[in-house]
C-alpha cells in the first residue's frame, strides 16, 4: 500500500540528520522497488552529476564569461531540487539530468505523492527559510510535477545560454 | 542487504568553517567550499555562537565555492541577531543573494578589509531599503 510505505519513510528520516537520511538502508523496500543504483546519494552527489555533464557539453567550463552564470543556476536548482527530495519528498528515488535543445533537463524522482514544499516568503521581509523553491522558480525556465502512485517527477529545464 | 558504510555519512571535503577569530575588534568567521543542507551545520553554528557577544559578525565568503537556499536561511538568522556583513561574496554567491532578493537586506562588502574598516550601525540590523 502506497501511503502505508510512505508513512514508513518519513517517520525514519531524523529531523536533524540528512546524512543519516542519506545514507540509510533501505531494507524494508520492496525488491524493485529501491532506488536505482545511479541515484546519487545526496545534494553533493547530483551537483558532481551535472558538472560532469556540463563539462563534456561545454568544454569552455571554467573560464570567465556568462558560462559561470549559467552553471551556477543549473547547480543551485539541482541543489534545491534533490534537497527537497531528500528531506521532504520521502527520498530521492530518482535523477536525471540531460542536455537538450532547449537547456538542461533535470529530472528529480521521491518517494512522497503530497506537493513539493512550495511555500514563498518575500524576501524583503527577511524570512528564514522558504528560499528553496522561490530559487527553482526564478531560475529554471519551466517546472512541471507528474504525481505517480507511489512518488512524483519533478522536471525542471534550466536555460544554457 | 546494502549498508552504507559509516563515514559515508560524513559529508566530504574539507570543514565548512576554515577559521575564526577577532580581526579589528570584529568577530570573523571564514568559510570555504559548498555550502548545503547536508554541510552548512558548522557554520550555522559558529556564526550563531558569535552572534550574542559580538556587535558585528564578519563572514569571510571569499573561498566559498558553491551555496543553496539553506545559506540563505543562515544569513538570515544570523542578521537577525547581531549586525552581518558578507565579504567578498564571489560571482556565484552575490548571484544568489540578488536571485532571492536578499541582496538589499544582506550587507556585502567586495572585500575583507572593507567588511572590516565599515563602522557598526548601531544596535540591531537596520531595515532593508525600500524597493
Amino acid at each position: 500500500m502506497n501511503g502505508e510505505r510512505e508513512v514508513l519513510r518519513d517517520g525514519a528520516i531524523p529531523a536533524d540528520g540528512p546524512e543519516e537520511a542519506v545514507g540509510r538502508p533501505a531494507p524494508e523496500q520492496p525488491v524493485g522497488a529501491g532506488p536505482d543504483p545511479g541515484v546519487p546519494r545526496n545534494a553533493a552527489a547530483a551537483r558532481d552529476m551535472v558538472t560532469r555533464l556540463l563539462e563534456t557539453e561545454f568544454c569552455v567550463l571554467g573560464e570567465e564569461g556568462p558560462v559561470d552564470v549559467v552553471v551556477a543556476d543549473a547547480l543551485l536548482v539541482t541543489s534545491e531540487l534533490v534537497t527537497n527530495a531528500v528531506r521532504h519528498g520521502g527520498g530521492l528515488t530518482g535523477f536525471t539530468a540531460e542536455i537538450t535543445d532547449d537547456g538542461l533537463l533535470l529530472t528529480v524522482a521521491d518517494a512522497s505523492t503530497r506537493a513539493p514544499v512550495t511555500e514563498e516568503r518575500d524576501p524583503a521581509a527577511a524570512s528564514v527559510g522558504g528560499y528553496g523553491w522561490l530559487l527553482v522558480r526564478r531560475l529554471a525556465r519551466r517546472v512541471s510535477i507528474t504525481y505517480l502512485p507511489d512518488g512524483k517527477h519533478i522536471v525542471a529545464l534550466v536555460a544554457l545560454t | 542487504m546494502v549498508r552504507e558504510p559509516l563515514d559515508n555519512s560524513t559529508p566530504a571535503g574539507p570543514p565548512v568553517v576554515a577559521a575564526e577569530g577577532a580581526v579589528d575588534g570584529h568577530w570573523v568567521v571564514r568559510a570555504q567550499g559548498d555550502l548545503d543542507s547536508d554541510t552548512i551545520d558548522p557554520l550555522f553554528i559558529a556564526l550563531w555562537e558569535a552572534a550574542p557577544g559580538h556587535e558585528v559578525v564578519v563572514l569571510d565568503a571569499s573561498a566559498v565555492t558553491f551555496a543553496d537556499s539553506s545559506f540563505l536561511s543562515l544569513l538570515i538568522e544570523v542578521h537577525r541577531r547581531t549586525e552581518l556583513r558578507v565579504a567578498a561574496p564571489g560571482t556565484v554567491l552575490a548571484r544568489l543573494l540578488r536571485t532571492a532578493g536578499l541582496d538589499r537586506v544582506i550587507r556585502s562588502y567586495p572585500t575583507l578589509e572593507a567588511a572590516l574598516g565599515d563602522p557598526p550601525r548601531g544596535s540591531g540590523a537596520p531595515p532593508a531599503p525600500p524597493g
